[in-house]
């Protein structure tokens, strides 16, 4: 029924990350074999996505470090095991919580880490990034978020769906919604409450100018299109790449890691291709 | 930053050679020889769907109760993966798995490693949908004092695909519901510019008017080896409390089938229901009534352990 991951030479720790905001919550996998080896962090995406994601985000983390990346996998506050209340997060806080973990692998390891963000966790790593409040070997961005404002409308999409289910009927759209939540009544998205902050962050982000700061080498993977303004970027290399939305509650359960991680060991770990199959 | 609660401790734990991660929050007082587990809710990592189960294990915690919430093989931080095709396998297939005892071995090893860490003689163990099913099944353990099952499924989900497979009360009501549209001008307008499902709509009123007509319903066969788990826990007089949403479509099931079968006054368990509450909790208002609703019941549990 079960079958033991396979290219196992990984060790894994548990630990505490210090943070701003309260201890994080993470997981370092690195390689058995001694030797510098380059190190990666991984920016998951946000609220329901990343509980989805997560057990995706494990698996590319000891594929990572089967392939010899030492790989540090944490939660932002408020979410999985880390400290914190999900209802204070706001795009800050994602990016204070960030740029701590990137600070504890740099310490750990000796090295300037690269990272690969997620979803929301993209878009996190490319507001750090401009702002210079990271320093960043590369950058794997798996089908990012990039106009956030749009994200946001999807979230609220979910909680007019519950009240359709809940109520028989619309009690408040949209636009009362964001209302509310500035007015102090989180609008709770599956389970996750949005604060006025947070919103307001994500309607008020625009990523196009952060871009026209990023100087670290990127790779963009996404099974569609990618953004304009992620295709168009000099330092931003884009491949397509069909994939199953590993972030979603799925229907069919995939067992190996996601479609993007061998082009992400190429871009992370060149010379490293020998990933063997880590379930 | 103030701490309002103390971090768990992350420990990890061996089962049929995989290793699987639990957090373990530390009772705070003196302790009361019981000890609390909460298991996976299907796929979702061991702090539970928007962390409910770090809510739960927080409130517990501060009563004195140890508790160990642990992430099974195949999910969260722990080793180990499903069997499945390399193009992959419908997930209900693994729900199935899940229902009929996936588990059990590694809720068996997390019993055995919350006594070792923490001395505690008495064990509880709980969860959520698919977490509630492990913990049932698992109360064989002979340190298992009671089980607490949240939203708990009874019938095979995976058998649960369309509305020709729902019970006669939940295809009335949703039948009812779309009669009652038929004088709402807005339904209308949404079913003339193709926003209505058509498909859950043709299936809900065939369905219902294929009963009417003399079909029946169709025989709704309940989860066999959970059954025999729960006549088991309740031969061994274990503390059994189920708690449903009642806007949960697994409520309707548990009242239609399993209640039906297993009335509550012979079979001695407990049941609670949070009114307008749906499956996940995913509301602050129900999840402040599901939190009092757990403290109220292990508060008794304990005293009455503590006189046994």
């Amino acid at each position: 029924m079960f079958e033991r991951t396979s290219g196992g030479a990984v060790r894994e720790e548990p630990l505490w990350c210090p943070a701003p905001g309260g201890a994080l919550y993470g997981m370092c996998y690195s390689p058995e074999r001694e030797g510098p080896s380059p190190a990666v962090v991984i920016a998951a995406p946000d609220g329901e996505e990343r509980v989805w994601a997560t057990r995706s985000l494990v698996r590319s983390a000891r594929g990572l470090a089967a392939a010899g990346c030492t790989v540090l996998r944490f939660d932002y506050r408020g979410q999985g095991e880390s400290e914190g209340e999900y209802e204070k997060t706001t795009l800050d806080t994602l990016v204070e919580d960030l740029v701590a973990a990137c600070g504890w692998l740099r310490e750990r390891t000796g090295r300037t880490p690269s990272l690969l963000g997620v979803r929301l966790g993209a878009a996190v790593g490319l507001l750090a990034a401009a702002m210079a409040a990271l320093e960043l070997q590369r950058m794997v961005l798996w089908e990012p978020v990039v106009d956030t404002a749009q994200y946001l409308n999807v979230l609220l999409r979910v909680n007019v769906a519950m009240q359709m289910v809940a109520h028989g009927r619309v009690l408040h759209e949209r636009q009362e919604l964001i209302a509310a939540a500035r007015a102090g009544k989180p609008v709770s998205v599956n389970g996750f409450n949005l604060s006025g902050a947070y919103i307001d962050g994500l309607l008020g982000t625009d990523l196009t100018a952060a871009l026209s700061r990023l100087a670290v080498p990127t790779l963009v993977l996404a099974g569609g299109a990618p953004p304009a303004p992620l295709a168009q970027h000099p330092h931003v290399r884009v491949e397509r790449i069909p994939i199953v939305p590993f972030w979603r509650e799925p229907k069919v359960h995939i067992a190996g890691p996601p479609a993007f991680l061998g082009k992400t060991v190429e871009y992370l770990a060149p010379g490293r291709q020998d990933l063997r199959e880590v379930s | 930053m103030s701490q309002l609660f103390p971090l768990p401790r992350v420990v990890s734990f061996s089962c049929e050679g995989f290793t699987l991660y639990g957090s373990l929050h530390a009772a705070e007082g003196p302790s009361r020889d019981i000890g609390m587990i909460l298991f996976n809710q299907g796929p979702l990592e061991r702090a539970g769907a928007h962390r409910l189960s770090i809510q739960i294990a927080r409130r517990w915690a501060k009563q004195g109760l140890p508790v160990f919430r642990v992430d099974a093989r195949g999910v969260g931080d722990s080793e180990g993966d499903w069997s499945v095709p390399p193009d992959g396998a419908p997930i209900r297939m693994l729900y199935k798995q899940v229902e009929e005892g996936a588990w059990t071995a590694d809720a068996h090893a997390a019993i055995d490693c919350l006594v070792r860490e923490t001395g505690v003689r008495h064990v509880v163990l709980g969860g959520l949908c698919g977490g509630a099913i492990t913990a049932l099944h698992a109360a064989t353990h002979p340190a298992v004092c009671g089980v607490v099952m949240v939203a708990m499924p009874v019938r095979p989900q995976s058998e649960v695909v369309g509305a020709g497979d729902l019970v006669d009360s939940k295809v009335k009501e949703e039948a009812k519901d779309y009669v009652a549209k038929v004088f709402a001008p807005d339904a209308w307008k949404r079913f003339l510019t193709m926003q209505t499902d058509y498909g859950t709509l043709w299936s809900v009123m065939s369905t219902r008017l294929h009963r009417l007509v003399g079909g029946g319903a169709p025989d709704a066969g309940m989860n066999v080896p959970l059954l025999r788990s729960f006549v088991a826990a309740s031969k061994a007089k274990r503390r059994l409390l189920f708690v449903y949403p009642d806007h949960d479509y697994l409520w309707t099931e548990f009242e239609e089938l399993f209640q039906t079968r297993y009335p509550q006054a012979e079979c001695g368990y407990e049941l609670r229901t949070i009114a307008n509450a749906n499956h996940t909790f995913t509301e602050s208002d129900w999840q402040a009534e599901l939190y009092a609703t757990l403290e109220a019941w292990s508060q008794g549990l304990s005293a009455r352990e503590a006189g046994a």
